[in-house]
């Protein structure tokens, strides 16, 4: 704070040498700067008049003087509990911040050559900017504004403050910029959001135990956690994992923990029992912001995809046991009558006996890819792809599905068929998704309705279509139709005899072909499935195809 | 003569691996369509090689190995499974359970024979 004076006026300024709070007039001393001539009577008169005046104007002066002072210790008192308490800046005329206290480059890390002669506007968060200029329209009216700011600060971090900006002006009620206190409020929000946080971890249905990763001493258990372990309260503070009464193997627990302090490594689960259901254990580290480290781990209930598995496992294993045992025993009698072991057979019984026993290898192969999806989803499967006619691929599935057609009392037409239709493909693969999708279409089909296979050439792809005029998928089981033991929730599984599998080896098959597949349907309308392959031209083609194994 | 004893309780591949295992006259072949009937007959047939199924109502094929090779003559007896549980990680199960290969079901009844003689012949 410092002091000065001219012929007019005292001059007060605090808060630095750039800003000026204060202008007092000295009204009181201007009489004196001018004194008209007088008689020596008059003089007399007015010497002693004078003397008891300026006696009491010097004595007024010393008052003003010692009330000067004294409103420059509480003004210096109240600048000084201003700084120590609040950010403070200051914008000129022309909105450029003219003066920064310490406070304020403490807060935000700048320094003032940062700060000074910059627009206020440049420091909020870009998305406020609008929001500022309207501030500012208001404070050039003279009106104050009081709110939450938010200021970015030289190390990219945000500042909260709660904020009163007042218009500046002078004497003369001229704009001269505007001046803003503010209450830096970050810790404030960051422990708001850290108790919302920890109130959303409570009620969180997952379990959740935060420990140390050195002690393992428990620090958190939402309600979920305590549920599991039939703890309630706070009763886990002082305790270790290990007091947790879960079978959590504790030298698996530190391994984790120890994989978790190598690069790259944000997350390690672990698998383990507890009251016969299975658990997995996702363990996090994380550094708060005293430095100390805590372990988080979400604990997953996992019985329901544990035995989704299992159960996926033993339908394979049944599938392949309950279809390759009467497969034996079809393809080996089979095989004996062919080779002659039982006595030399006529030809036309011959003939028939190799009919069956082709059809008892078709048989054979299907069940082998049933049992090989999980090898094509994983690309471990080979395919023998050649270019070749998708219409005669589309004919002969047709002719295979007859039988099944005549049982469902559906007839199956095709359309496009007249002209090639060449792709690139392996033709007994492709012959397995044109049938499962065409015993699909008869399948679901009402008796005496027509089931349509078409195949249409387009710029790129070749397109095939099953459509039936059947029972129709509804709308929401359509997105997970391809998935494994997917039915739609309108099949009647006793009487349409579906393993769920079909679609999910179509859709693997024709992915691994490059192809798409396609789904649409009505409920009560009827269902088209299509798949795409790539279209191909070949001069080696045509040539004859041979689809059946065997 | 190989004395070859097979255990599995279909009749139907009984009959077909019985002729099967014939064909080429070099099996003497003993079958039990029960496993506690193989455990009753075995140590008297004494095998040169086991042939059993691992399905079986009552007792697992790996199971029935297991006993008879408490059974004195029978500790390192040839044993071949024939099943249709054969994804990679069951095959290697029985290896380790102590059987020498597995036959895949279905068999190729034509050459089933040879595949046994293979396995045998093989160290």
């Amino acid at each position: 704070m410092s002091m000065s004076a001219d012929n007019n006026t005292l001059r007060v300024a605090i808060l630095g040498s750039c800003s000026v709070l204060a202008t007092i007039p000295l009204m009181a001393v201007a009489p004196f700067v001018s004194i008209p001539p007088l008689t020596n009577l008059a003089i007399g008169t007015l010497a002693a008049g004078c003397t008891s005046m300026i006696l009491t104007s010097i004595l007024r002066l010393r008052g003003t003087q010692s009330s000067l002072r004294k409103k420059q210790h509480q003004l210096e008192q109240e600048a000084k509990a201003l700084n120590d308490h609040a950010i403070l800046s200051m914008t000129d005329s022309d909105t450029r911040i003219c003066y920064v206290n310490q406070k304020f480059l403490d807060a935000t890390g700048y320094a003032p050559e940062d700060v000074i002669g910059k627009e206020p506007v440049e420091f909020y968060e870009k998305k406020d900017a609008a929001f500022y200029t309207d501030i500012n329209k208001r404070l050039r009216r003279g009106e104050s504004w009081s709110g939450e700011t938010r200021m970015r600060c030289k190390d990219g971090s945000i500042m909260y403050s709660q904020t009163t900006i007042l218009p500046r002006d002078d004497d003369q009620g001229r704009w001269q910029g505007t001046i803003a206190v503010r209450t830096d409020t970050t810790e404030m929000r960051r422990a708001a959001a850290a108790i919302d946080t920890v109130a959303a971890l409570r009620g969180l249905s997952e379990p959740v135990v935060m420990f140390m990763p050195d002690s393992l001493e428990l620090v958190f258990m939402n309600r979920a956690a305590k549920e599991t372990v039939g703890w309630s309260g706070d009763t886990y503070l002082g305790k270790s994992v290990s007091d947790v009464p879960l079978d959590l193997d504790i030298d698996r627990l530190r391994d984790g923990l120890r994989q978790l302090d190598e690069p790259g490594t944000e997350q390690v689960v672990l698998r383990f029992m507890h009251m016969g259901a299975t658990f997995d254990a996702g363990l996090q580290m994380i550094t708060l912001q005293s430095g100390e480290r805590r372990c988080f781990a979400i604990f997953r209930d996992m019985s329901g995809e544990v035995e989704l598995a299992r159960a996926r496992e033993e339908f394979i294993a049944t599938v392949s046991h309950e279809l390759r045992t009467p497969l034996t025993a079809i393809k080996g009698a089979m095989g004996l009558l062919l080779s002659g072991a039982t006595g030399t057979l006529p030809d036309k019984s011959r003939d028939f006996v190799a009919i069956a026993h082709r059809n008892a290898e078709r048989l054979v192969l299907i069940v082998n890819d049933i049992l090989d999806l999980e090898k094509i989803v994983a690309g471990k499967m080979e395919f023998r792809r050649e270019v070749g006619d998708l219409c005669e691929v589309l004919i002969e599935a047709k002719a295979a599905n007859q039988a099944y057609a005549d049982q469902y009392g559906v007839t199956v037409r095709l359309e496009g068929t007249d002209s090639p239709a060449l792709a690139d493909f392996d033709a007994a693969r492709i012959l397995q998704v044109i049938t499962n999708l065409l015993s699909n279409a008869c399948k679901f089909s009402d008796k005496g309705s027509e089931v349509v296979g078409a195949i249409a050439v387009e710029d790129e792809v070749v397109k095939v279509s099953i459509i039936d005029n059947g029972i129709g998928i509804p709308e929401e089981d359509l997105p997970r139709m391809f998935d494994r033991f997917q039915q739609a929730s309108n099949a009647d599984r006793h009487h349409r005899d579906s393993s769920g599998l079909g679609l999910s080896i179509v859709k693997a098959i024709v992915e691994k072909h490059g192809g798409t597949t396609e789904l649409s349907s009505t409920l009560g309308v009827g269902t088209t499935v299509s798949f795409s392959l790539p279209r191909a031209v070949n001069a080696s083609w045509p040539k004859k195809l041979h689809v059946v194994a065997g | 003569m190989i004395k070859l004893l097979h255990v599995e309780d279909d009749p139907d591949i009984l009959e077909i691996a019985l002729m099967a295992l014939e064909l080429p006259g070099v099996f003497e072949v003993k079958q039990c369509s029960d496993p506690l009937e193989a455990l009753a007959t075995a140590q008297e047939f004494a095998p040169d090689v086991l042939l059993m199924d691992l399905m079986m109502p009552g007792m697992s094929g790996d199971v029935l190995l297991s006993r008879l090779r408490e059974l004195p003559g029978l500790e390192t007896t040839t044993a071949i499974f024939m099943t249709a549980r054969a994804q990679p990680h069951e095959i290697q199960s029985l290896i380790e359970k102590g059987a020498k290969d597995v036959i895949v079901k279905p068999f190729d009844a034509l050459t089933l024979a040879d595949q046994v003689q293979a396995i045998m012949e093989r160290p």
